[in-house]
């Protein structure tokens, strides 16, 4: 019996928690073979089959409370193999981890995870980067869209407006994914190489683009690209893209999902990904390297 | 990261106070039981960037000149331009003053309300320089890093100093410098009522520091033409004009000071070229950088020959090279 115990790292509305409502419903079921699957129940599960039913429900899972830190175990074992594993999880709020960067601190409990933490998964979600753009970037947009010549013209005779105060809460979220693993780096707990799966979230939106995942996080996130790239010392990482509901709750997408098995709704891309509805695909790489 | 800076510059002007304020926060998050406190993340004062530099090489980097003249544009440039990518091959490696550097670039972004790029001005409060910081990798495939400080003072400072050797000897961070950039303000420089002025008290401030003592013999300086879109986007004659005066200024400042400086060099930057945008944003930005990276004072070398082995080395070769390139070209003149 090997026992792993794994970080959930990511900003508020990253995707974490609906990560681990579709893992909790895959390893339980038989039509989609995940690699591992569910060996046996472990205490507590009213968390987990909660946010369970939600997914199963085509309904938001919800966020996580700031003040709840919630840990999940679970026992499973590979479904083609004899290694069991004991996992355990703290599905830590986003808000917890925005606290690390705005208010620079952390908490004694997310301490005691690191201590024990043998690898970890970044979450990252498309739609909720924060990217802010120098002036000089939207004036060049600007000029670049045909505007309406009156309203433009209203536009610039207004006065100039007050400067809005800093706001530490609004850096690009780049910024704040790299702060949170210099944190985790410097804390006297940490052992690398720590092994990181980077996974990012709401795949099926970025799909279209026909990107891989890491060629897409260099693309979008290039501070923390070259930062995972000049710290391989520390981090040995891969790259996930992992639509974990599939597709929107709404319009179309919503009947598409609901013809669907549930287990077949997940979409999993990477490297060396065999099964592309398999979620326990991160956690195998965890185990595995 | 190992630091926790205390707060030591109160902005007050709009954009510059801490919002929801981070250093308040910081004092309440000490209080509180079950939080563990995290590095500020603001500028280093001078205790901690000493501190810095025992436990690493650091090389410092000294931004030298008038208020306004692009100090801090020059800075957050580099800082944004990582966040587009590696510089030149440079990869961004760390930065233990996060905060201070998103503080610096907010003028300059579309959520500051602004219309026009702007760099905020830091407040004088004697010669009690801040520094932030970035570590950088020097190709995918170099060994190690590079920790950078790099002084973001008011340019006050520099006129104190200017004004008198006894203020400039104040200034001590300048004999730890592995690289002292000067700046000549291009907006200036095509105005015919400043120009001169402008050009005077560059000259001053190397005159003051050489005459202190307070430059070290093998550290590089480079005296930078800032804003240099100014001068690209004149026209006629007051553009000829314009070049005409960068090499007369330029055999000028050769002729005084290259005696007295070892490693003596001219630059042109356009960190923000809002004037002339067919240069590209950090127009000069990333030869700085190379300079940076590969141009160590002799008197440094075992330090980071130390620290660094054949990596390092390997820089060291590069930087021979180029000293060796820049020495031919010298000769050759």
């Amino acid at each position: 019996m090997n026992p792993h115990n794994f970080l959930l790292i990511g900003l508020p509305a990253t995707g974490k928690t609906s990560f681990l409502a579709a893992l909790w419903n895959s390893i339980q079921q038989d039509r989609v073979k995940t690699a591992l699957e569910l060996k046996k129940l472990d205490g507590d599960s009213a968390y987990l089959n909660k946010i369970s039913d939600a997914w199963l429900g085509y309904e938001p899972v919800g966020r996580n409370q700031t003040d709840i830190e919630t840990y999940v175990s679970m026992w499973l074992k590979e479904r083609h193999g004899d290694q069991e594993v004991h996992l355990t999880f703290p599905d830590i709020s986003g808000e917890t981890f925005k606290q690390q960067w705005a208010s620079r601190h952390l908490t004694a409990s997310y301490q005691n995870c690191i201590k024990t933490a043998d690898g970890g998964i970044l979450f990252i979600h498309p739609k909720s980067l924060a990217q802010p753009l120098r002036i000089s970037q939207i004036a060049n947009l600007a000029d670049l869209a045909e505007q309406d010549e009156d309203q433009f013209s209203a536009e610039v005779k207004t006065p100039n407006p007050p400067t809005t105060p800093w706001d530490i809460e609004k850096a690009p979220s780049q910024v704040q994914i790299v702060e949170l693993l210099q944190f985790l780096t410097v804390n006297q707990y940490f052992k690398g190489p720590f092994k990181l799966a980077i996974v990012v979230s709401a795949w099926d939106e970025v799909a279209p683009s026909k990107l891989t995942p890491s060629v897409w996080v260099q693309q979008q996130l290039p501070l923390l690209a070259q930062y995972l790239s000049s710290h391989t010392d520390k981090f040995n990482v891969s790259f996930f893209g992992v639509s974990a509901q599939g597709g929107k709750y709404d319009g179309k997408d919503l009947g598409a999902l609901q013809a669907k098995h549930p287990a077949e709704r997940v979409q999993v891309v990477g490297d060396g990904i065999e099964n592309p509805h398999d979620i326990t695909e991160p956690l195998l790489w965890l185990m595995k390297h | 990261m190992a630091l926790e800076p205390k707060p030591t510059q109160t902005a007050t002007e709009p954009g510059h106070t801490l919002p929801a304020s981070a250093q308040e926060l910081l004092a309440a998050t000490s209080a509180v039981p079950g939080l563990i406190r995290l590095p500020a993340g603001i500028e280093l004062n001078e205790e901690h960037a000493k501190q810095m530099a025992l436990e690493r090489p650091v090389r410092l980097i000294v931004l030298a000149g008038a208020v306004d003249c692009g100090k801090t544009t020059l800075l957050t440039s580099i800082y944004e331009m990582f966040q587009a990518g590696p510089i030149e091959k440079k990869q961004f490696a760390g930065c233990d003053t996060f905060p201070a550097f998103e503080k610096k670039c907010h003028l300059g972004r579309a959520d500051s309300g602004n219309e026009e790029e702007k760099s905020g001005r830091n407040p004088y409060d004697g010669p009690h320089p801040e520094y932030v910081h970035l570590k950088l990798q020097n190709g995918p495939k170099a060994l190690g890093h590079i920790d950078f400080l790099f002084t973001d003072v008011s340019g006050e400072m520099f006129e104190h100093a200017r004004n008198s050797t006894d203020e400039c000897k104040k200034l001590t961070f300048l004999r730890r410098a592995c690289h002292i950039v000067v700046f000549l303000d291009c907006e200036k420089l095509i105005q015919p009522t400043k120009r001169w002025g402008m050009v005077k008290d560059a000259k001053s401030l190397i005159q003051s520091c050489l005459d202190s003592q307070m430059f070290e013999p093998d550290c590089f300086v480079t005296v930078v033409w800032a804003k240099c879109d100014f001068v690209e986007a004149a026209e006629g004659k007051e553009k000829a004009a314009a070049k005409d005066l960068i090499n007369y200024v330029e055999d000028e400042f050769k002729t005084r000071f290259a005696p007295r400086i070892k490693n003596f060099k001219f630059h042109q930057t356009a960190a923000r070229p809002n004037r002339y945008p067919d240069l590209n944003f950090g127009y000069g930005v990333g030869e700085l950088l190379e300079a940076w990276v590969t141009e160590i004072p002799q008197s440094r070398k075992a330090e980071y020959d130390a620290m660094f082995g054949s990596d390092h080395n390997r820089e060291r070769a590069q930087s021979d090279t180029n000293d060796q390139a820049t020495l031919s070209t010298e000769e050759k003149k």
